[in-house]
């Protein structure tokens, strides 16, 4: 008979049981109290609201990965990221100001860009299936008014999200530096 | 195949359910009295004798700053003609943070009302820090500026809190109440940047738009500082944001509407070099702001306050010294806006250390005019005038600044 220990370590050695236990971890942590409030009051009052998005890619991310298997049989492709990424910074900067022009204003009543993300998905969401998904999960959210905010791009993207997608590039940029100095 | 085509429809009723929320506001037009309504309050303010009297607001901290001022309307939109409104006294509610020092954990913000021919009733804190922590579900560093907006019936109380950083970190959060100020509902966050809702504080007065919406005069302090103009429904949605474009670092817009589509803005000038209020308009009542040249008032990148009187010309107060902000003063334009003439200064120091600052102007509805402001940071100052006082500067009335 197989002592409770033992299988304990054993599941221990399961990636993702390992996962979803830091994951676990992580949100006890959460939960514990900080001067006058719990540790997430602390993160809340940084970060705000999510979009859907990001709890989406944590939720794949960090313990399910095969969640959405049928409609994303690999990660988006590295130019792809590198070009959302981008394009979210580019959107801060001139959203805090760099130049007069402000998109985040067009998000308040957010005709052209509800126009706009239905031609991308007629032109290119059969083939994008994840996305059109997650961009059809966003609109409910928006009409369900699921966050604070009143404009449609906090609920397309955040800034945690431009950081998550900022990490998942370093480690193919890193590979792709070492490559050009092996060659 | 059902499975195959769920993303697309997931899509398309988010997408539809996005197009039936989503706002679609009617083109502003700002709220205006009818002609026979303007005209009737314009000679009652005229006909108010010339007078002057200050009174100092409870000081129940060592540091006060930043009052805001408005005027509780009855709950009914009356003719400004009716006797029973004018047998009512006016009712003034005053704001304004208060604490150890500005930015300590200790600020929270505090009230005042005021009814004509009483004194000041004791001031009540009516947010504290841990209160916004526990309404806002967050932490918050501190509170800062308050900002009391009214309409007949209920009054608006917005305010600057911080979570991290310095005043470029601020957000701005709501609050209503419809018992004139004696209970305030819990309060409510306003987004209005899309990067960690960074940087979006609160200074000036709005002004009412015809369809019930609210047009607010904002200011953004992080990597830039320029003046915003939000547009919010009655409960507080935001439907749409402006920047005000200027060659120059500005805060806090104090807008007066000229008339359904025009107004104008005077700001402070928060660039280096030689400062002065800086300006600018909107034709299309907010849809879009326009740089206008600087005015030749000085302006230590200190706070101004305008309104519109029932005359029709235009006061403002500030520091229009250059430096510091011991002298307050009152300035007058009859041509809405493109001249000034200083008219009264209403308290000064030789002391360049004292301060005399952030002005909140209101002409309540009998026409008398009242100013409060920052006096030497350690509380609120109130001044009572008339049209009249302004129209006849000869004997300038400088209180005297107890030492």
């Amino acid at each position: 008979m197989m002592l409770p220990d033992r299988i304990f370590m054993r599941l221990l050695r399961l990636p993702y049981v390992r996962t979803r236990m830091l994951i676990m971890l992580l949100s006890l942590v959460m939960f514990v109290p900080l001067a006058d409030q719990l540790l997430w009051r602390y993160v809340y009052g940084f970060i705000n609201d999510l979009s859907p998005g990001t709890w989406l890619i944590f939720f794949v991310w960090l313990g399910f990965p095969d969640a959405f298997n049928f409609w994303v049989r690999e990660e988006l492709a590295f130019k792809r990221r590198l070009i959302l990424c981008l394009g979210m910074l580019c959107f801060y900067v001139l959203a805090l100001g760099a130049i007069p022009f402000d998109p985040y204003a067009y998000g308040f009543q957010p005709w052209i860009i509800l126009f706009g993300l239905t031609a991308w998905v007629a032109w290119h969401g059969r083939n994008a299936a994840g996305i059109t998904l997650l961009l059809g999960i966003d609109l409910a959210v928006y009409a369900l008014h699921g966050l604070a905010s009143d404009n449609l791009w906090d609920y397309l993207f955040d800034p945690v999200m431009m950081i998550v997608l900022a990490i998942s590039l370093i480690r193919p940029l890193m590979s792709r530096r070492k490559i050009r100095s092996q060659s | 195949m059902l499975k195959r085509w769920f993303p697309m429809m997931v899509f398309a009723v988010g997408l539809l359910a996005a197009i039936f929320t989503a706002t679609l506001p009617e083109r502003p037009q700002f709220g205006q009295p009818d002609q026979a309504t303007a005209a009737l309050a314009a000679t009652k303010a005229a006909a108010l004798p010339a007078s002057f009297a200050w009174a100092d607001l409870p000081r129940p901290t060592p540091s006060a700053h930043a009052a805001t001022l408005a005027e509780v309307l009855p709950g009914t939109r009356l003719p400004v003609d009716r006797t029973e409104q004018d047998l009512e006294p006016v009712h003034l509610v005053a704001a304004w943070f208060g604490g150890s020092r500005e930015g300590a954990a200790d600020v929270s913000l505090y009230q005042a009302d005021w009814h004509a021919n009483a004194s000041w009733l004791p001031a009540r804190e009516i947010m504290t820090r841990q209160q916004a922590e526990r309404e806002l579900g967050r932490n918050i560093r501190k509170l800062g500026n308050p900002l009391i907006v009214t309409e007949p019936g209920r009054l608006h109380l917005f305010f600057v809190s911080v979570s991290y950083g310095g005043w470029a970190g601020s957000a701005i959060n709501r609050s209503t109440s419809t018992d004139g100020g004696k209970f305030w509902q819990p309060s409510q966050r306003i987004v209005t940047s899309p990067f960690f809702n960074l940087s979006t504080l609160v200074r000036n007065p709005g002004t009412w738009l015809s369809d019930g919406s609210l047009g607010l005069p904002v200011y953004h302090e992080f990597v830039t500082k320029h003046g915003e103009w939000l547009r919010l429904d009655p409960e507080g949605r935001v439907l749409a944001k402006e920047r005000m474009p200027m060659p120059r670092a500005t805060l806090q817009p104090a807008v007066v509407a000229l008339d359904g589509q025009n107004a104008v803005a005077a700001l402070r000038d928060a660039g280096p070099g030689e400062n002065q209020v800086q300006w600018s308009e909107t034709h299309d009542a907010g849809r879009s702001w326009q740089a206008g040249s600087a005015r030749t008032i000085p302006n230590p990148n200190s706070a101004v306050a305008m309104i519109g009187l029932r005359d029709g010309s235009l006061l403002m107060a500030g520091n229009p010294i250059g430096g510091n902000r011991n002298q307050l003063s009152l300035l007058r334009s009859t041509d809405q806006g493109s001249t000034w003439t200083l008219v009264r200064v209403v308290e000064q120091s030789p002391n360049d250390r004292d301060e005399f600052s952030y002005p909140a102007l209101i002409q309540d509805r009998t026409g008398a005019i009242h100013l409060v402001y920052t006096w030497l940071r350690k509380g609120i100052r109130h001044a009572r005038f008339t049209q009249a006082w302004l129209n006849n500067p000869g004997n300038p009335t400088v209180p005297a600044v107890p030492q």
